[in-house]
């Protein structure tokens, strides 16, 4: 398992980062692989991913710097980014968050969220329910002791998570290390069964001291021949230290001292009681001690005092002592009455009352037996605290966690009220403010799926584990209702494959399956079975005969509004069925009401709507029929919330309470054909419950022709020219298809405007050609009746497909001329490289994993830097900019965003004049000579300084052997391998090095006499997890390039020029098309001759 | 003969090996000294190695011009570098990617893009301060898109309507790993008067440079490029 643990100190400063660092080490240990997120801190334990760290925020001091960090406590837009990036390398399982607070803040939450990620908390204090993360035994608030402006400062952080519910809706599990912890949560809105009680567990060091505690304490005593009750902690006025010394100043026990270890604000304070009480030369504060003299220190002790004024989430101080045998003697504050049962394992006293505690410490020291009776106790109590048990309960919670997570509803989880009064809140504070409303709209916006966004209905029941996989691939999948009961495998495997997926269970308000209740669900249960149920026949759509109304047979239709005798609608009947029986089940993002009709009168005028027996007029029909189903809604909507999608199926009313509909057969003739339908989709985008979600449906008519392209390209590109998800499948009569078009493949990214009519350059909807431009390319509609001639300003390039391949043949073009009611997608062509080494100049062909050309090729060229340099524009430093390196006749150079030279440097000294190959790993630059330089490679840094790390990939005796160089992932660990392939004159020898430059894998790429070298470059571009390793035949060889999987086995082949030419081919990966997956560019500079 | 190498060869006699090593280097001496003849008598020189007295191959297209030598030596025959330039018009690449955009053959009216491709060479020596120069033809228009493998782009020269390239040193090595290489793109877009014959894009294409070891200029001029191109069967008419 592969675990995110987050707190925003890695070394040991207070009890959440004792209790962090024991678990990170315990996990370690138990071989679970640990990744780490903080605050970068010379301190911190080591951890490979600190270059992921936020930079350090010290608020304990006054500081400019500090006071400009401020805004981060609120939201840190900087943390968010790097957890995002984090996330994206290192893909973990599962996050568990500690102390997040001020440093990093929950800002990073909702990235696990839209990254489908679950996160679990352990509770280390109350800062979830209490601006100042401290809850005092009295119910005072502890205002911060430092600064009334702080104070605030805090209030006001408190009340905006508080406001944006940003912990509640992004942990998945609260991990409470007490009882005393859950309630108050639960006491403070936390649900309940989000809360588990996991206390913490004893570090390695007091379980080993528990075993020879004795011996060693013995010793300890006879060697000071000092006897001494002693307490520590935070010298604050909360811990009750003043209590402790009153108290003892009243025990008259000969040569018994009090020791006090630790600093604080509250020092001076105690002095002075000391001092005033004439307790100078009896009590001793200590000072901060070390943790290892803190252990000596409660070993050498007749007793412990744990004092605390303030609510102990856990008391592990206390916990520690008992471990070590000693009598404690504590306050009954939070969780302590857990640990302590009074005058078994311990003494208790009153919170705050002296008086109370220096019975309790008299009762103790003056009664041995009732000394060794309370340390044997102790013990045992201390022993349940195990790393084992605490392991395996963790293990299971998270295990449970991640069975039990279910991808949110991409929903705007901030309501616009709430983004309003942060604008206003961002005015007022002015400074730094002022794009945290701008940042935060965008991250907890619904997630923003690419176009063309695609959707499914699937009514097919039970859907199947292979079904799931192709279900997976649409962006909005709606199933029959039943599958919750036969199919919830399958949905969590969809759910698996695409996290992102929304998933609507399809099912009317406005029928009741009676004759064909037995066909549909032929176990004789299920959700319809459920539903079915609670029927009563007064809730049955009647005829002022007394007869059931049928639109559909085999089904009743139903009446939402008449009241049966308990005074309950069908309508609050089905509420409750919804939400306890669909939406509870946690496999649904919403529902898909089909017919939803705004009049019934179409299905029978003789309706007795209101239930009084007499027949009614077809407007009271019309005009019931839509409050009752107004009112169904509405009462849906109050209880669900935001927390479902809900979709109508009819004709677009209602759309106060939905987050759209469905256009079923588009274009519909009775919704006035293409204009109508489209006039209609542009209206419901527009308003209604947000956020918007429409489906276009087109089909075949129930023909079944899948091989009518122009039908399904009309549905597709006219539902693009507004933002809804489509589906093309066979018709009403049928709904199980996973038809797959060359268009749904292509990725048009985000619209960059609405669509308008070239005809006349208008909004309106008409007939007409319509284009709507996407930051990918351009989709084109003719509504006409006629063939349309379109000429472009600029160059688009067509899909290249394999089945309407005159359509998507993959040409560049200038002008189309486009078929009556005809639509087509156009890319706009590739024209560079980002992020992927090039040699400045080369004819760039690009392949998919398998040799299969995607795009149609292109020069790949930066005029500005010299024409066969290798080349990389890269965001090296993190700024979100992209730096540009080059390297070119032995040396490197790297330019600003602005092309501005920063720094040259010579890799291999001065006098090498040879070509540089170069691989870039994050902020890291690899080089490798392309010819000599005794194949050494050398690592920098973002601004070219040594990383002093360097190696032969080869003998460095071949000293005019070079090498090209890539940088990789190839074995998923979240480790990059080197890898290497040998330069020009030497074999195909391909090597995969580790961090610690040990080679892991080496292999000949081809045959072993051949003596032209090898390229290589890398990228996972199969989407497995892990890098492939892509090879390029040297000098010499033909353009054959292979694919290898990190240990050198063979993957694909192909070869990407003219097998006959024998200069090579040079490799390089890109995610050209912007689908997240690499794709292999083979680059050609033999292209300029004949 | 053979009581002779029985003699010196035996394996009792005690010079046996003194024998052998020297035979072997006599022979490995004469051995070397025939074939260096025949090399000379089979193959002439092919570069002047003294006094220019050097016999050139029948077919050998090297040009001969008449030059001062750097020294003051009196002037005789100087054999140059010869420095060609490949300029190919084109809507696809050899290997048939599309480069070109447009009606082929092209239109009245309508705009066809072409990308056209050069590609210098030189035999015998490296010629240093290569330039490229060549000029757009009527109806046609540079886009701004280019490519170039060396140091130096294509430049244009908007008054001029001309496009320039320079390489400071073009190597004579065939089997170079890098050899330079560049491409431009153009438009263009026909008129009337330009109906049922081809028409020409890019003329004046000449190459010029400096011969490595004479220090002597050296050019060529290529022929004009037009709509008749190989990747276009109709010819190149241009259609109404």
């Amino acid at each position: 398992m592969r675990i995110l643990q987050i707190n925003k100190f890695l070394y040991p400063k207070g009890g959440a980062e004792t209790y962090a660092l024991s678990l990170i080490e315990l996990l370690k240990k138990n071989d679970q692989e640990v990744i780490c997120f903080s605050q970068k801190n010379g301190k911190n334990i080591p951890c490979s991913e600190e270059r992921y760290f936020i930079d350090d925020l010290d608020l304990s001091k006054f500081s400019l710097p500090a006071i400009l960090k401020l805004p981060r406590i609120f939201w840190s837009f900087k943390a968010r980014q790097l957890v995002k990036k984090l996330i994206a390398d290192k893909r973990p399982d599962i996050v568990h968050i500690h102390n997040i607070y001020h440093q990093i803040s929950p800002s990073i939450l909702p990235i696990f969220r839209q990254a489908g990620i679950p996160v679990v908390m352990t509770v280390h204090d109350f800062k979830l329910i209490t601006p100042n993360y401290t809850l005092r035994a009295d119910g005072k608030y502890l205002p911060h002791k430092d600064s009334p402006l702080i104070d605030l400062a805090l209030k006001l952080e408190f009340a905006w998570h508080k406001w944006l519910n940003v912990y509640k809706n992004n942990i998945d599990l609260y991990i409470a290390p007490s009882q005393f912890v859950k309630d108050k949560l639960i006491g403070n809105g936390f649900e309940e069964n989000k809360i588990s009680v996991t206390p913490h567990f004893l570090a390695e060091e007091f379980r080993l001291s528990n075993n020879s505690g004795a011996v060693t304490a013995t010793k300890t005593i006879e060697a000071s021949q000092e006897k001494y009750i002693f307490s520590y902690g935070r010298l604050d006025e909360g811990k009750g230290f003043d209590d402790l010394i009153k108290a003892y100043a009243e025990i008259n026990v000969l040569g018994l001292k009090l020791k006090i270890a630790g600093a604080g604000p509250d020092e001076d304070r105690l002095n002075k009681i000391t001092k005033d009480l004439g307790l100078e030369n009896r009590v001793e504060l200590l000072g901060q001690k070390s943790r290892i003299e803190i252990i000596e220190l409660i070993k050498g002790a007749e007793a412990v005092i744990s004092c605390s004024k303030l609510h102990e989430t856990f008391g592990l101080t206390v916990l520690e002592a008992m471990a070590l045998g000693k009598p404690v003697v504590a306050s009954k504050v939070g969780a302590i009455p857990e640990l302590i049962e009074d005058g078994v394992n311990g003494l208790l006293y009153q919170v705050s009352d002296a008086g109370d505690l220096r019975n309790q410490l008299f009762k103790l020291l003056s009664d041995n037996k009732l000394k060794n009776i309370l340390s044997k106790a102790a013990k045992i109590t201390a022993k349940k605290y195990s790393a084992e048990i605490h392991y395996a309960e963790l293990i299971k919670i998270y295990e449970q966690t991640m069975k039990n997570f279910k991808k949110p509803i991409r929903l705007v989880n901030i309501g616009l009220v709430n983004l309003i009064a942060f604008l206003i809140l961002t005015i007022l504070l002015l400074i730094p403010f002022y794009n945290i409303y701008i940042e935060n709209s965008q991250a907890l916006a619904p997630y923003a799926a690419d176009y063309p966004r695609l959707a499914n209905l699937y009514w097919k029941n039970p859907v199947t584990m292979a079904d799931a996989q192709e279900l997976a691939k649409w962006d909005l999948l709606v199933l029959d209702m039943q599958a919750q009961t036969n199919s919830t495998s399958a949905i969590n495997e969809i759910r698996r494959l695409n996290p992102n997926i929304i998933i609507l269970a399809y099912t009317t308000a406005n029928e009741m399956m009676v004759g064909q209740l037995k066909n549909v669900e032929p176990s004789g249960a299920g959700l319809w079975h459920d539903l079915a149920s609670g029927d009563q026949n007064v809730w049955h759509l009647k005829t002022f005969r007394g007869e059931d109304v049928v639109f559909w047979p085999g089904n009743v239709m139903m009446n939402l509004g008449v009241r049966d005798s308990n005074g309950r609608t069908y309508a609050d009947y089905l509420v409750d069925f919804y939400d306890q029986k669909l939406m509870a089940s946690g496999l649904w993002d919403g529902l898909l009401f089909d017919n939803t009709w705004q009049t019934a009168s179409q299905v029978s005028k003789d309706i007795d709507i209101d239930g009084d027996g007499k027949q009614d007029s077809i407007d009271k029909i019309n005009s019931l029929w839509q409050n009752y189903y107004s009112d169904f809604f509405s009462k849906l909507r109050n209880r669900l919330g935001s927390r479902a999608i809900i979709l109508g199926n009819g004709d677009g009313a209602y759309q106060q309470y939905l987050n759209g509909r469905m256009f079923e057969g588009f274009p519909e003739y009775w919704e006035g054909g293409w204009t109508g339908s489209i006039k209609r989709y542009g209206e419901t985008e527009k308003s209604g419950f947000q956020p918007r979600i429409n489906i276009i449906n087109s089909d075949t008519s129930n023909t079944g022709n899948f091989y009518d392209y122009q039908s399904m390209r009309y549905g597709l590109t006219s539902a693009l020219l507004f933002n809804g998800y489509y589906s093309f499948d066979y018709g009403t009569q049928l709904r199980e298809q996973f038809w797959w078009y060359d268009e749904y493949d292509a990725k048009l990214g985000q619209p960059s405007g609405a669509a308008k009519n070239l005809l006349n350059q208008s909004l309106d909807i008409q007939p007409g050609v319509w284009q709507r431009d996407f930051t990918g390319g351009i989709v084109l509609v003719n509504s006409t009746a006629k063939p349309q001639t379109i000429t472009f300003d600029a160059d688009y390039e067509k899909l290249r497909g394999s089945q309407d391949n005159k359509t998507n043949s993959g040409e560049i073009i200038n002008k189309i001329t486009l078929a009556a009611n005809d639509g087509i997608i156009l890319l706009k062509p590739v024209s560079n490289i980002d992020n992927s080494v090039f040699i400045n100049g080369a004819y760039a062909r690009v392949f998919d994993s398998s040799g299969k050309i995607k795009r149609t090729g292109f020069f790949a060229y930066s005029p500005i830097y010299a024409g066969g340099a290798n080349i990389i524009k890269i965001d090296l430093n993190g700024d979100k900019e992209k730096e540009t390196l080059i390297a070119d006749k032995g040396a490197i150079k790297l330019f600003d965003k602005n092309n501005v030279l920063i720094k040259t440097i010579y890799p291999y000294g001065e006098k090498f004049s040879g070509q540089i190959n170069l691989a870039v790993d994050k902020s890291t630059v690899i080089t490798a000579p392309q010819l000599g330089g005794s194949n050494f490679i050398r690592f920098y840094n973002k601004n070219l300084s040594d990383a002093g790390k360097s190696f032969n990939a080869y003998s460095p005796l071949w000293k005019n052997l070079g090498a090209s160089v890539a940088a990789c992932d190839t074995d998923g660990d979240g480790r990059t391998e080197i890898i290497t392939g040998a330069g020009f004159g030497g074999g195909p020898h391909v090597k995969v090095f580790n961090y610690e430059n040990k080679a892991i894998a080496e292999w000949f790429a081809y045959g072993l006499n051949f003596r032209g070298g090898v390229n290589v470059t890398c990228a996972d571009i199969n989407n497995d997890g892990k890098a492939e390793v892509i090879t390029g035949a040297g000098f010499g060889g033909g353009p054959h390039v292979r694919v290898f999987d990190g240990s050198g086995k063979l993957l694909s082949e192909w070869f990407a020029f003219d097998m006959n030419k024998r200069q090579g081919v040079k490799v390089t990966t890109a995610d050209i098309d912007g689908d997240g997956i690499a794709e292999v560019i083979a680059l050609n500079i033999n292209v300029f001759g004949k | 003969m053979l009581k002779r190498f029985h003699k010196y060869y035996h394996p009792k006699n005690n010079f046996f090996f003194v024998h052998i090593v020297a035979d072997a280097i006599l022979i490995l001496t004469v051995g070397s000294l025939a074939l260096y003849i025949f090399s000379l008598m089979a193959y002439p020189a092919k570069y002047p190695i003294a006094n220019n007295s050097i016999t050139i191959p029948k077919n050998n297209p090297a040009a001969i011009i008449s030059a001062k030598p750097a020294s003051e030596n009196a002037a005789k025959k100087k054999i140059l570098g010869e420095l060609r330039l490949s300029a190919i018009c084109r809507y696809t690449l050899a290997e048939g990617d599309q480069l070109g955009v447009g009606p082929l053959p092209p239109k009245i009216g309508e705009t066809t893009k072409y990308w056209i491709l050069l590609s210098p060479s030189t035999n015998y020596f490296d010629v240093n301060d290569v330039t490229v120069t060549a000029d757009l033809a009527q109806n046609v228009t540079f886009t701004g898109r280019t490519s170039a493998v060396s140091e130096s782009g294509i430049e244009y020269d908007e008054v001029k309507r001309q496009i320039s390239w320079e390489i400071s040193k073009l190597s004579n090595k065939s089997d170079e790993l890098m050899p330079p290489g560049a491409a431009f793109e153009i438009t263009f877009t026909p008129t009337e008067d330009q109906a049922g014959r081809t028409a020409k894009l890019i003329t004046g294409i000449k190459i010029s440079g400096i011969d490595s070891p004479t220090k002597t200029a050296v050019k060529s001029i290529s022929a004009n490029l037009t709509t008749h191109i190989i990747e276009d069967i109709s010819g190149g008419f241009i259609q109404p």
